[in-house]
C-alpha cells in the first residue's frame, strides 16, 4: 500500500499541491490528467527521482519520503520504454536482478521464464534493443520492471507511442499480469479510455491538484466538476439556471425539484450559476418519434461523424447542441442524416450536476 | 529514358569536398612521395627522431589518460545538471580552444616558473616541470582538454535520463548507473573525444615549447631540424611522424566504430 500525504512540490512556474492519494495493496490506480498536469512529476517523486517539498510518502507504513530510488523497490515503466541499448532483450530483463541477493537464481530463473512466456517474448531474448516493434519494446520494459517482484509499478503513459492494435493487445496483457501477480500498479495517463479498460480507482489531476478520486466507474458516472467531466467524456455540459424556485437548462428543460437538495445550492450561487448540468453521449436517446425517457427535446442533426465503432451525432434543439453516440446499425435503423428532424430523450437517473472548474 | 537535371547545390557541395580533402591530402602526399629515400633510412635509424617520437606518444597517452579521468566526471557534471553561471563555466572550459597555442605556453610558463608562487610550491616537493616530460604534459593537457570533456559532455547529453532513473529504480546506486548504463552507451562517444585528444596532444608544438625544449616531442625536432638543417633534413622526420599518427588514428578510430556498432 501507498500513501501519499500533503505532497507538495514546487518547480518555477508550477507546483503539485496538497497531494493526498492511497492505493492500497494489489489495486490498480490510474492518475488521469492532461499534458502538463504534473503526473509524470508525481511519478517521479514516488519512485524516489525528485523529492518534494514538504509532505510523506509512505510505502506499506514504512515512509520512504528521503529514500533513494535504489532502496524502496519501486519500477517504474516509461512511455518510451527507456531500455538499455548496450544490453541484450536478456540482460535487460535481468539488469535488476545484479544488485539483488535475497532470493535464489532460482527463483529468478523461474520468474524470468514466467513473465517471458506470459508476455510471449521467448524469441526475442537473445535480440539488441533497437530491433524490436514497440510492442515489443513494451513487454520487454514491463517484464524488466515486474521481474524485481517491486512494491509498485509505475506505468507512465504506457500506450502512448502504440499503435491502436498493439495497444489493446498490451492492454489485455497487462491486465492479465496484473491478476497474476497482484503488483500494486499507479499507471499515468491522458486517455479515460485506458482507465477505463485497465485500472479500479482513478484519480484525476489538473494544474498539479487532484480533482476527484474515486472508483473508475464511479468518476466516470459521477464527475464532480465540468472539467472531470470534460476529461472523462461527458461531452453534453450546459449551464445551470435557477429562477422562481425552478431549476433549467437551456430555457427549456426544467429539472426535478429534487436536485435541489442534491446540490445543496449556497446563498452565493443561489441563481444556479456556477453549476452546470452534464449528459454522457451515450445515455442519450434519438428516435423518429415519441420517446418514452423522463426528458423529450425536439431538434435537428447538424453534423455526423463516424470513426467505425459507433456515430457521433450533433443535435441543435433550441440554444443547445447535444452530441450523442449511437451504433452505426442504430443509426441506419433510424435513417438518420444531417438537417433531419428528430426527437431527443434522456432520463432522470442520466443527468450529472457540475461545480465550475475554477482552478 | 528521361534524364534529370543535376542537382545545382549538390554539385556545389560535392566540389567544395572535394577542394577540402584535396587542401588535405596533396600536402601530405606531396611530402610523403618527395621526401629523399636515404635521407628517410638515415632518419628511422636516428636515435633523436625515436626518442622525440616516443616522447610525443608517450605524453600524448598520459596527457589523454588525465583528462580521461577529470575530465568525463566533469562532462557528466556539465551534461546532467542545469545552474546559474553554466554557460560561463562552459565558456571557461573552452578557452585553450581559442587562445593561440603559444600564449597558452607563455600563460602556463608564468604560473610554472619560480616568479610565481605555485612554480616555487612545485619546485619545492622536488616536482620538476620546465624542461621536463611533465611540463610537456601539462602544457598538452591545456591545449587538449576542451575536446574530450566537450566530446563526452555531448555523449552524456544524448542519453536520456530515463536510463538511468530506470537503473536507479531496479537497484543500482548512482555509481553503478553511471558505469553499467551512462558510461557504457556514452563509451563510443567517449572514446572518440580521447581519439581526438590524443591526435590534438602529438600535434601540439607552440604550448610545448615554450615549458619543454629538451626532451623534445617531435614537433619540436622538426622545428629544430628545419631551423638547423633547412627543409630536406626536417621532411623525413615530418613524413614519419605523419605515417605513424595516420596509422594509430586509423585504428583507434576503427576501434571506435566498431564500438558504436557494437
Amino acid at each position: 500500500m501507498i500513501e501519499i500525504k500533503d505532497l507538495n512540490f514546487h518547480l518555477p512556474g508550477f507546483a503539485l499541491s496538497d497531494i493526498n492519494l492511497t492505493i492500497n495493496s494489489a489495486e490498480f490506480f490510474a492518475l488521469l490528467g492532461p499534458t502538463g498536469s504534473g503526473k509524470t512529476l508525481l511519478l517521479e517523486i514516488i519512485a524516489g527521482i525528485k523529492y518534494p517539498n514538504t509532505g510523506s510518502i509512505l510505502l506499506n507504513g514504512q515512509d520512504v519520503t528521503t529514500m533513494k530510488p535504489e532502496q524502496r523497490n519501486i519500477s517504474i515503466v516509461y512511455q518510451d520504454y527507456a531500455l538499455f541499448p548496450n544490453m541484450s532483450v536478456e540482460q535487460n530483463i535481468n539488469y535488476g536482478l545484479r544488485f539483488r541477493k535475497k532470493q535464489s537464481s532460482v527463483n529468478y530463473k523461474r520468474k524470468f521464464d514466467l513473465l517471458v512466456e506470459m508476455l510471449g517474448i521467448q524469441k526475442l531474448i537473445k535480440r539488441s534493443p533497437q530491433n524490436l516493434s514497440g510492442g515489443e519494446k513494451q513487454r520487454v520494459s514491463l517484464a524488466r520492471a515486474l521481474i524485481v517482484e517491486p512494491n509498485i509499478l509505475l506505468l507512465d503513459e504506457p500506450f502512448s507511442a502504440l499503435d491502436t492494435n498493439t495497444k489493446e493487445v498490451i492492454q489485455v496483457e497487462l491486465k492479465k499480469l496484473h491478476n497474476t501477480l497482484k503488483t500494486t500498479t499507479l499507471m499515468v495517463t491522458h486517455n479515460f479510455s485506458e482507465v477505463f479498460s485497465l485500472a479500479e480507482k482513478v484519480a484525476i489531476i489538473k494544474g498539479g491538484h487532484i480533482q476527484q478520486v474515486g472508483l473508475t466507474e464511479q468518476v466516470f458516472k459521477m464527475p464532480n466538476s465540468t472539467f472531470v467531466a470534460n476529461f472523462v467524456g461527458m461531452k453534453n455540459i450546459f449551464p445551470l439556471s435557477w429562477e422562481n424556485n425552478i431549476l433549467s437548462f437551456g430555457s427549456k428543460i426544467q429539472l426535478n425539484k429534487h436536485h435541489l437538495t442534491e446540490l445543496q445550492l449556497t446563498n452565493k450561487h443561489s441563481d444556479g450559476t456556477g453549476y452546470f448540468v452534464g449528459l454522457r453521449p451515450e445515455d442519450l436517446v434519438i428516435g423518429n418519434d415519441t420517446l418514452l425517457t423522463d426528458y423529450q427535446l425536439d431538434g435537428k442533426i447538424i453534423s455526423v461523424s463516424n470513426n467505425g465503432i459507433f456515430t457521433e451525432v450533433t443535435i441543435q434543439a433550441g440554444k443547445l447542441n447535444f452530441t450523442a453516440y449511437l451504433t452505426p446499425n442504430r443509426y441506419f435503423e433510424l435513417g438518420l442524416h444531417e438537417d433531419k428532424h428528430v426527437c431527443l430523450g434522456f432520463d432522470q437517473a442520466n443527468i450529472n450536476l457540475l461545480v465550475e472548474n475554477s482552478l | 529514358m528521361s534524364k534529370t537535371k543535376p542537382d545545382r547545390l549538390y554539385l556545389l557541395s560535392k566540389f567544395s569536398g572535394l577542394l577540402i580533402i584535396s587542401f588535405i591530402m596533396y600536402p601530405i602526399i606531396n611530402l610523403l612521395l618527395s621526401t629523399d629515400g636515404k635521407i628517410m633510412l638515415e632518419t628511422i635509424r636516428d636515435k633523436d627522431v625515436i626518442n622525440a617520437i616516443w616522447t610525443s606518444f608517450f605524453t600524448a597517452t598520459i596527457t589523454t589518460l588525465i583528462i580521461f579521468v577529470f575530465g568525463v566526471p566533469f562532462a557528466y557534471f556539465l551534461a546532467r545538471n542545469d545552474f546559474k553561471g553554466k554557460k560561463i563555466i562552459e565558456s571557461i572550459v573552452d578557452i585553450p580552444v581559442v587562445i593561440p597555442h603559444t600564449v597558452a605556453g607563455i600563460i602556463l610558463l608564468t604560473v610554472l616558473g619560480r616568479q610565481c608562487w605555485l612554480g616555487r610550491f612545485l619546485e619545492s616537493t622536488g616536482l620538476e616541470v620546465i624542461g621536463t616530460r611533465v611540463g610537456i604534459v601539462i602544457a598538452m593537457i591545456f591545449v587538449s582538454m576542451p575536446l574530450l570533456i566537450n566530446a563526452a559532455k555531448d555523449a552524456f547529453i544524448s542519453i536520456s535520463p530515463k536510463l538511468e532513473n530506470v537503473s536507479r529504480t531496479l537497484g543500482a546506486n548512482h555509481f553503478q548507473t553511471f558505469f553499467y548504463v551512462t558510461f557504457a552507451i556514452g563509451w563510443p562517444g567517449i572514446l572518440t573525444g580521447m581519439i581526438l585528444t590524443w591526435a590534438r596532444s602529438i600535434s601540439e608544438f607552440g604550448a610545448v615549447v615554450m615549458i619543454t625544449y629538451h626532451p623534445m616531442i617531435a614537433p619540436t625536432l622538426i622545428f629544430d631540424r628545419f631551423n638547423a638543417f633547412g627543409l630536406e633534413y626536417s621532411k623525413p622526420v615530418s613524413a614519419i611522424l605523419i605515417t605513424v599518427s595516420l596509422i594509430i588514428f586509423i585504428i583507434l578510430r576503427l576501434v571506435a566504430q566498431r564500438g558504436v556498432r557494437n
